[in-house]
């Protein structure tokens, strides 16, 4: 355990490729610590990586660079230049509302974070808006999506907890929100001193709305089939993903006619590469995971928890820390499945609501997506916005803040994440 | 070496066609590499859609397509890594080893390639041990051997070897220079 | 202890199947006078299921915990465990596997596996958000399955349009309304709260559902004789009581249900059963499926 974290950190500030340090270390660890045969390695980057869930991942990565290269995205800004124009920093707003809105339609994070950024990320290059700032609230955005019902995370908390989902999404909608409010909020007030680039200066008007909303309505398409979609039960997230990909298509060759046949090759490649990052890496931290689950890791963590505290308050306090650093290094999964029974009897035993809980270790997994060194939906938005990590790394406070301060409300205010569902469910 | 000019020139023609002969070969992969990669991705997105539209328009719903999708996803991430690796796409955060002194950063780029590859090799040898049980397995649904997910492995990490290699080698021979080519859209 | 074994499944800690494991390694330490013992990693920690079957082939895990569905693509002869319809009760698969043992394990000995315990993971039923009364209800529903061929043409045969899809979207299908149902086991109803979404449960009882629990036949052949005969003992004692267990939850689960709610019906399950026998034909092809199939079915 010490040796893989060790190695990882000295491998990490190499320059190598994480996933490849992310790798080495858990190699290391394994020779170092079991006597499995070295094909576990192989085995468990397989397993991480053998999932249909995961496919929604290409699937929108795609969908959202042919949205940009057809014309989708710039009508998309367009109408929301329209609509919100007149805010200062208006750009991170649309990419904070659009990531609130695909949060709503979407399980995973990365993939939501992917087309944010693909479109969004092109127009705040032309209007010369802080990159890093941009990819830095965009990852936040995209985290939201593992808040935001309907998740993949929460629907393994609730099943590891044995909590009804239908709760547990309810009881994220709150929290989400206050993230979205706050990522706006704190935008603003950056762009507000960041000087004329953020000030779109044309002012409101009707024409202008209709305008762009006539232009962007086949785009709309887009959404609209997906949420009608997954709401009148036509599909599931994954399917949801690829039906995206498919309209995007048809609308950007035969609608716009902008996306020609020659330009695919060249866009779905990229698309491929992108997304096989981030899938990659998946894969290879399971590996990871793994030896840190056979190193008895957890029931070491439950005998060193219950022996320190006997305060709730405390209790949770550790928890959020532990969970914050764990989601800088793991994968949301694998952490829920690893860490959620140690934690979840403890919690029970202290009489904090398991819902609460859940919420807690939702959000704080949530944050590790946009913490380095692991943070998939930070690597995501930094990839697509050809920017390196440790740059928008420096930008990463203001949306990290945002998020801490929904955490301490989540963790200290029980109302934050149960009343909704006790009003919805009864 | 240099006063034997006769005999390093004739070498050096023989070396040139050599390389001019991997070169080819090596186009030859990457191109084959790209046209599978792209191929995989559309069926994934055609066999998904098929299960909707079978689901619906013909009522009856097709196993065998989220496994075979499932199983070409594979493929399209472990021959993607290699594709990534080519275009210095995988995140890295090499800030801090820049600013040391260039023979250090000699010593952890060779230290970095050698533990990479020591990955990457035991990703490959392990992996043969699943090929083989795969040859003798069927997937559940469709019942087609494992061994044809399974061997995404030993080739995807194979070609992501080969392209870390031919990354590394350069950075190892002149240290300080940053990745080639940015990665963005 | 001298002896420490890795044992891993995929259901959640404190599930049935994870309380027999429990069982086994309290048996196995009495056993043995604390020699040997098992660490049981539940909740798929170390993998999916065809992970942990194969982590036992490879060497990387000691045992492994996993449905039968998934098992029987690598111990070919257990297909006849994925038959619907073959057993009445659980206790009446318990006996025919006592009674069978040595032809099971001979089954698994060929395929390079040790048998030490056939566990339960429950009869399995169908929920859905209408109630079914009869097999004519089942007619045109989409009904999501495992993604295993047999189980996809069993639902098939009784009318259904079944739909393989992963178990981690089921509830958001049910839900949306994607699927119109799902067949499960008593205890995934309730441990998943499906229930909240697909508030009818049909007691078919189609499929009994068995979790073999096996390990490396060499790594087994390699222990000494007397940590042999203590796994073995424990092994198919605690799948005794978990088989007990899960026989005993059943009605307390289906009754508990009801105030959830749960409109409960019991279909004739005839009609069902004989839409089942030419699957018997199709798929147990083999001889060694076919003598293990007449070996569990004689009366
Ligand atoms: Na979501
Ligand atoms: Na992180």
């Amino acid at each position: 355990m010490i040796w893989a974290v060790g190695g990882f950190l000295l491998l990490l500030v190499s320059g190598i490729p994480i996933v490849l340090a992310l790798g080495i270390a858990a190699l290391v660890a394994i020779e170092l610590t079991t006597t499995a045969p070295i094909s576990i390695v192989a085995q468990r980057v397989y397993g991480g990586i053998s999932s249909f869930t995961l496919m929604a991942i290409p699937f929108f990565v795609a969908s959202g660079l042919l949205m940009e290269a057809g014309g989708i995205a710039r009508r998309f800004v367009a109408l929301a230049g329209a609509l919100v124009g007149w805010i200062t920093g208006s750009l991170y707003m649309v990419s904070v509302v659009t990531g609130t809105g695909l949060a709503a339609i979407s399980g995973s994070g990365s993939a939501d974070t992917a087309a944010i950024s693909a479109v969004m990320v092109p127009e705040m290059k032309k209007r010369r808006y802080d990159i890093d700032l941009a990819a830095a609230i965009i990852a936040a955005s995209g985290s939201l999506a593992s808040i935001i019902p309907p998740s993949i995370v929460m629907i393994v908390i609730a099943v590891t907890a044995n909590q009804s989902i239908g709760a547990m999404f309810l009881g994220g909608i709150v929290p989400g929100l206050i993230v979205m409010a706050g990522l706006m909020l704190g935008a603003w007030l950056f762009a507000r001193r960041g000087g004329p680039a953020y000030r779109d200066g044309e002012a409101f008007t009707f024409q202008r709305l209709g305008r762009t909303f006539l232009d962007a309505a086949p785009g709309l398409l887009v959404p609209v089939v997906i949420i009608g979609g997954i709401v009148g039960g036509v599909f599931t997230a994954t399917e949801a993903a690829c039906v995206a990909l498919f309209t995007t298509l048809v609308v950007t060759m035969f609608i716009y006619r902008e996306l020609k046949p020659r330009d695919l090759p060249r866009i779905l490649l990229k698309a491929i590469s992108l997304s096989a990052t981030v899938l990659i890496i998946i894969s290879t931290a399971s590996v990871f995971t793994w030896i840190i689950a056979t190193q008895g890791f957890p029931a070491m963590l439950s005998a060193w928890l219950t022996g320190i505290t006997e305060n709730p308050i405390a209790f949770l306090l550790i928890v959020n820390l532990l969970l914050l650093v764990v989601g800088m290094f793991m994968e949301s999964i694998s952490a829920v499945l690893i860490l959620l029974p140690v934690l979840l009897p403890i919690a029970r035993s202290y009489g904090i609501d398991p819902v609460q809980f859940g919420i807690i270790t939702a959000l704080n997994l949530s944050i590790g997506l946009i913490t380095p060194p692991y943070g998939i939906c930070l690597y995501v938005a930094s990839s697509v916005a050809g920017r390196r990590i440790e740059q928008v790394s420096r930008r990463i406070w203001l949306p990290f803040l945002c998020m801490l301060v929904a955490l301490v409300l989540v963790t200290f205010v029980p109302a934050v994440s149960l009343w909704l569902p006790s009003v919805i469910m009864k | 070496m240099s006063d034997r000019s006769a005999e390093h020139d004739v070498s050096r023609v023989a070396s040139s066609a050599v390389w001019k002969g991997l070169s080819m070969m090596l186009w030859t992969l990457r191109r084959a590499v790209d046209g599978a990669a792209i191929l995989l991705l559309a069926y994934m997105a055609l066999a998904v859609l098929i299960q909707i539209v079978g689901r619906y328009v013909f009522n009856y719903s097709i196993a065998w397509s989220e496994e075979t999708a499932t199983f070409a996803q594979i493929w399209l991430a472990l021959l993607g890594a290699g594709i990534a690796m080519r275009h210095n796409q995988h995140v890295g955060v090499d800030v801090l080893i820049l600013k040391a002194p260039l023979a250090v950063q000699r010593v952890f780029n060779i230290a970095a390639f050698a533990l990479g590859a020591w990955f990457l090799g035991v990703v490959v040898v392990g992996s043969l041990s699943m090929v083989a049980i795969g040859m003798m397995v069927k997937s559940p649904a469709l019942r087609i051997p494992l061994a044809i997910p399974y061997s995404a492995l030993p080739v995807g990490f194979g070609y992501f070897l080969l392209e870390f290699a031919l990354s590394s080698i350069p950075r190892i021979l002149r240290p300080g220079a940053r990745n080639a080519e940015e990665t963005g859209i | 202890a001298d002896y420490t074994f890795k044992v891993a499944h995929t259901n959640a800690a404190d599930e049935v199947q994870d309380k027999g494991l429990q069982k086994m390694r309290e048996l196995l330490e009495e056993k043995t006078d604390g020699a040997a013992t098992l660490e049981i990693y539940p909740g798929g920690q170390l993998g999916d299921e065809a992970q942990l079957i194969e982590g036992v082939m490879l060497g990387s895990l000691d045992m492994s915990m996993t449905s039968n569905s998934l098992l029987s693509n690598y111990i070919e002869d257990f297909r006849v465990f994925d038959m619907p319809f073959l057993f009445p009760s659980i206790s009446a698969l318990g006996e025919k596997v006592d009674a069978n043992w040595d032809l099971m394990e001979d089954s698994a000995n060929g395929s390079g596996f040790q048998l030490i315990g056939v566990f339960s993971s429950g009869i399995r039923h169908l929920m859905t958000s209408k109630p079914v009364e009869t097999i004519d209800d089942v007619k045109g529903l989409k009904i999501r399955t495992m993604q295993n061929p047999v189980h996809v043409e069993a639902w098939r045969a009784y009318g259904a349009n079944p739909t393989p899809m992963a178990y981690s979207e089921l509830y958001g299908a049910l839900q949306s309304g994607v699927v119109d149902g799902a067949e499960a086991a008593s205890t995934g109803y309730d441990g998943m709260k499906f229930y909240e979404v697909a508030p009818d449960f049909a007691l078919v009882g189609w499929l009994n559902m068995t979790a073999p629990v096996v390990m490396q036949k060499a790594a087994y052949d390699a222990l000494p004789e007397n940590i042999q005969t203590a796994l073995m003992e424990a092994g198919q004692e605690a799948a005794r009581w978990e088989r007990q267990y899960v026989e005993d939850q059943e009605q307390p689960l289906i009754d508990s249900f009801k105030a959830e709610g749960v409109t409960i019906t019991r279909p004739d399950v005839e009609p069902f059963r004989k839409a089942s026998l030419p699957l018997y034909e199709s798929e147990l092809t083999t001889p060694g499926q076919k003598k293990l199939f007449e070996a569990l079915t004689a009366e």
